[in-house]
C-alpha cells in the first residue's frame, strides 16, 4: 500500500487521554512528537471527534510528516473521563495525514475509513481480534 | 419528500464521509429521498445536479468549513449544522428537517 502505514494496537493499558496521545505521537514521529501531541488536542478543541459509542476518530494534516499513517488503538479498559466533553472511550481510529499527500494514498485512506465507518463494523472492532479483522 | 445536501469537514478525509452516511441512513429510515454531496480531500463525490436541487424540499449543509457552490441553493430552505451534529444525532436532525418542510410548506 505505498507509503501508507497501518498499525494496530490492541488491549493497550492507558489511563488518560494524555497518555494515549503521548504514545501515539511517539509512534507517528519521534522527531516531532510534542508538536503532534498538540495537534491531537487542537483537533478536539475544533470539534467533536466522537463517531460512534466508545469510539473517536482524531485526525490531522501535518507538514513535517514523511508518511501518512492510520492507527487503530483499542484500550483494554475504557477511559471514563477522557475529557470535559468525552466519556467512556475505548477505540481510536487515528489518521495522521502528510501534507501534500498523493491522491492515490488519500483514496486508500478514504476507502479504509469508509470500510470502518458503520455501527456494525465498529461494534466488531470493539470486540474482535483486531489484527485479523483489519484492512 | 426529498433532501439534498453537502457534507464537508476540515481535513476532508473522515468526518465528511461519516456525516454523509449518517444523514443518508437516517433520511432513508424516515422515508425520505436523499442525496448528499461530499467535498473531500480527494475531490467532489456524488455531485448534486441542477435537477437534484430543483426537486429538493430542503437543503442540509453539514459542514465545518466554508464551501464553494453554496449559491446553488439560493431560494431553497437551508439548514446548516456542523458535521458533528449529523454524526451524533442524525435522526433528530432529520426530524428537524421534516418539521421545517411541514411547517413552511
Amino acid at each position: 500500500m505505498g507509503d501508507l502505514r497501518k498499525i494496530v494496537y490492541s488491549d493497550c493499558e492507558f489511563d488518560s487521554r494524555e497518555a494515549v496521545y503521548e504514545f501515539l505521537s511517539e509512534q507517528i514521529s519521534n522527531d516531532f512528537n510534542s508538536e503532534i501531541f498538540k495537534l491531537f488536542l487542537e483537533r478536539e478543541y475544533i470539534g467533536n471527534i466522537k463517531i460512534f459509542e466508545q469510539t473517536i476518530l482524531p485526525h490531522f494534516e501535518f507538514e513535517k510528516l514523511k508518511n501518512s499513517s492510520i492507527f487503530i488503538l483499542r484500550l483494554k479498559n475504557s477511559i471514563i473521563e477522557w475529557s470535559d466533553r468525552l466519556r467512556n472511550i475505548k477505540l481510536l481510529i487515528c489518521i495522521a495525514l502528510k501534507k501534500e499527500e498523493s491522491l492515490e494514498t488519500k483514496k486508500k485512506i478514504v476507502n479504509i475509513v469508509e470500510s470502518l465507518s458503520n455501527d456494525e463494523k465498529i461494534k466488531n472492532l470493539l470486540q474482535c481480534d483486531l489484527k485479523e479483522e483489519l484492512v | 419528500m426529498k433532501i439534498v445536501g453537502v457534507a464537508a469537514c476540515t481535513v476532508g478525509i473522515a468526518h465528511t464521509y461519516i456525516a454523509q452516511e449518517k444523514i443518508e441512513a437516517a433520511a432513508q429510515k424516515a422515508g425520505f429521498e436523499v442525496k448528499i454531496e461530499t467535498k473531500r480531500t480527494i475531490g467532489i463525490e456524488n455531485e448534486l445536479t441542477y435537477e437534484d436541487i430543483k426537486n429538493a424540499d430542503i437543503v442540509i449543509l453539514a459542514i465545518d468549513v466554508k464551501i464553494s457552490g453554496e449559491e446553488r441553493f439560493i431560494g431553497k430552505k437551508i439548514v446548516k449544522v456542523p458535521t458533528e451534529v449529523a454524526i451524533k444525532s442524525p435522526n433528530k436532525l432529520i426530524a428537524k428537517l421534516s418539521d421545517l418542510i411541514k411547517k413552511e410548506g
